[in-house]
């Protein structure tokens, strides 16, 4: 099974599941005025389009086997470390996490240091010059927007 | 004082210009860097919008929108790597004359006629937007419903990748955009008991998220990629390298690529990503030797680059007559009107046409502000280009955070990123276009609102809107378009079936 195939056969079947759930959703949505539609006419009307869209890719995905020709199908010359980029995006939460915990500048430092030992290549880790950028950039932005804009940023335990 | 003059007025002060020209400087960086968009720079500044006047925010978007588009030519030109898709076609000439030792001159180039195409879109601006927005006074619910479709489903198309992924992009946009409190009876959708949905999702979050974060998750997954090019020598001699023989014999061109870029902006969903191919091939087609496109011909700079930046004040014509984005960028730029509460749409000229003209006239300075700026800083943005990704990408996230954070004081538009940063990364690695998602967001609630007051109107019955002319002619344009893409993939797949198949 080629990856674009594999690819459009999931997307397809989630977005139809998404379709049905967001339809029996909307279907249980009444009216409260007399005249008009009610609010779930949209919402239904665009969960149907998506479901009939959903199984046109899906159907494509199938046809696109059976035929066995696929231009778009080879593999990436580097194969992309899709569980690197979840790991990020498990700091990222991490980050989110602690910022009302911890207060912007704890936190922040924290998630920058890691941010650049986690994007940066091994030979590239630099590391006075990465505290040196962690704590600038923290402070840096930490007064721009306190200072200049006047935002409140979370704040932590101090 | 009439609207006009207090409109340049209010941006021939000190902080005005200097947003100008921050935005520009910003942009021609975001740009030129690869990996970094023009719409990028322009989501990450619009928390930095906050508190502002409106003026001034609005000239700092300008700015970036200038500059980012423009950007995009550096390092098409002096690496083969354009710095955004409005560049594309730059390189395949401009790198050739790099190779060539004219570097200088293609820089030159590529630089002056980014300016005139700036020019000439922003004739259009000027003259276009007031009798659009005329015109607009007399639409109701049904044409803006009508023209809403329209945009949606031209996005849908052109966004790149099939039809069926672009419209069900949409349609998922127009699906997040319906949590919270519907239109006209306030009933609370899809919000699970949820409090903090009762609003909607804020634009902002979903913006950076999708733009933005799933970059920097996209960039995560090739640690290992290798150091930027370095970057060949170059000297801008003379006027920008162009001459006054030079100007004559690229005139033509110069007028007919603008053109394109023109009627491409205007266009919801396609932009400068498309219109600097579309002006490449037709230069290439209007030569007389056509075969020396791609080899160094300086017209094919010329092109790409009067077409892409002639789009830049085309499409902010719909943006401001009429309140519709044609594509990311602008609609990005509505996000910057709506932070201030202002609604962009022919009550604009009415309530505000000073803000309309400090706009027009902040897109002619920021075109000049470039100008200057890319001529005399060219060598310092070419340094910023060895900065290696893994400073920037982290910058970039905590600047999300924060902006997100900043729209409503609440960790959950931070959650609500975060959210849209996974959606953004999943949808980059099955093939799905972000154009269509954010346009079907930010228009669903107009298109909702304005199809069941119309259908108020009538009484629940569709037919009264086709005997509308513009009404009945934009649905008529969307399905149309529908239909021919439908049909002319169905064709193809055909074709290659035909070749496929051994006989």
């Amino acid at each position: 099974m080629t990856p674009t195939r594999r690819k459009d056969l999931i997307s397809g079947t989630v977005l139809l599941l998404l379709a049905i759930a967001v339809f029996a959703r909307a279907s249980t949505i009444t009216s409260k005025f007399p005249t008009g539609v009610d609010s779930g006419f949209f919402p239904e009307r665009c969960a149907a389009v998506l479901a009939l869209l959903a199984l046109a890719i899906l159907f494509r995905a199938l046809r696109r086997e059976e035929r066995g020709n696929d231009p778009a199908g080879s593999e990436d010359a580097v194969p992309a470390e899709t569980g690197h980029a979840c790991l990020v995006f498990a700091a990222m939460v991490a980050y989110a996490v602690l910022l009302p915990l911890l207060g912007f500048i704890l936190a922040t430092l924290l998630f920058i240091a890691a941010m650049l030992l986690l994007m940066s290549a091994s030979g590239q880790r630099n590391l006075p010059a990465f505290a040196a950028t962690t704590l600038i950039v923290t402070f840096a932005v930490f007064a721009i927007f306190t200072f200049g804009f006047g935002v409140v940023l979370p704040d932590g335990p101090f | 004082m009439s609207p006009l003059l207090s409109g340049i007025a209010e941006v021939f002060q000190l902080l005005p210009l200097v947003a100008i020209f921050l935005g520009v400087v910003v942009g021609i960086i975001f740009g030129s860097i690869p990996g970094l968009t023009a719409t990028m720079a322009i989501a990450l500044c619009l928390p930095l919008t906050f508190g502002v006047d409106p003026v001034l925010s609005l000239c700092l978007l300008v700015g970036l929108f200038v500059g980012g588009i423009s950007g995009g030519l550096i390092t098409a030109v002096l690496i083969n790597i354009p710095g955004t898709p409005s560049s594309i076609a730059t390189a395949f000439d401009g790198y050739p004359m790099t190779r060539r030792g004219e570097g200088g001159r293609a820089l030159g180039l590529g630089v002056f006629y980014s300016f005139l195409g700036t020019v000439v879109g922003w004739l259009v601006l000027f003259f276009f937007t007031p009798p659009l927005a005329r015109m607009a006074l007399t639409f109701g619910s049904y044409e803006y419903f009508a023209i809403a479709v329209f945009a949606l489903t031209l996005v849908a198309g052109l966004s790149g990748g099939n039809m069926a992924k672009g419209l069900a992009s949409a349609a998922i946009g127009l699906l997040i955009g319906m949590i919270g409190l519907a239109p006209i009876d306030g009933y609370r959708r899809f919000t699970f008991g949820w409090n903090a949905l009762d609003g909607g999702l804020s634009l902002l979050p979903v913006l950076l998220g999708l733009f933005a974060l799933s970059e920097v998750l996209k960039h995560a997954e090739n640690r290992h990629e290798a150091a930027p090019a370095a970057i060949p020598a170059f000297r801008l001699k003379g006027f920008f390298g162009v001459t006054w023989p030079d100007f004559r014999t690229y005139f033509p061109n110069f007028m007919r690529s603008s053109a394109i870029g023109v009627g491409v902006g205007l266009l919801p969903g396609i932009g400068s990503g498309t219109s600097n191919l579309l002006a490449y091939m037709a230069a290439r087609s209007a030569s007389k030797e056509p075969e020396s496109f791609g080899t160094g011909n300086p017209q094919g700079l010329v092109a790409s680059e009067s077409a892409n930046n002639a789009g830049i004040g085309a499409a902010m014509v719909p943006l401001i007559a009429l309140g519709i984005p044609g594509d990311a960028t602008t609609a990005l730029m509505l996000g910057g009107f709506l932070i201030h509460g202002i609604q962009p749409g022919p009550m604009l000229f009415t309530a505000n046409a000073t803000l309309v003209y400090a706009i027009f006239t902040a897109l002619i300075v920021s075109a000049v502000v470039m100008l200057f700026v890319e001529y005399f800083g060219i060598r310092l943005f070419v340094r910023v280009l060895a900065i290696p990704k893994h400073y920037l990408l982290s910058a970039v996230t905590v600047m999300c955070v924060l902006g997100a954070y900043a729209t409503n004081n609440r960790m959950f538009d931070v959650y609500t990123l975060m959210a849209c940063g996974a959606l953004g990364y999943a949808m980059l690695k099955f093939d799905y276009p972000f154009a269509p998602l954010v346009l079907g967001f930010i228009l669903g609630p107009m298109i909702e609102k304005n199809l069941r007051s119309a259908l108020m109107s009538t009484r629940g019955e569709f037919m009264p809107f086709l005997e509308r002319p513009m009404t009945a002619l934009f649905l008529g344009l969307a399905a149309l378009y529908v239909l021919w893409t439908l049909f002319s993939g169905f064709r193809r797949s055909r074709a290659a079936r035909h070749l496929a198949a051994p006989d």
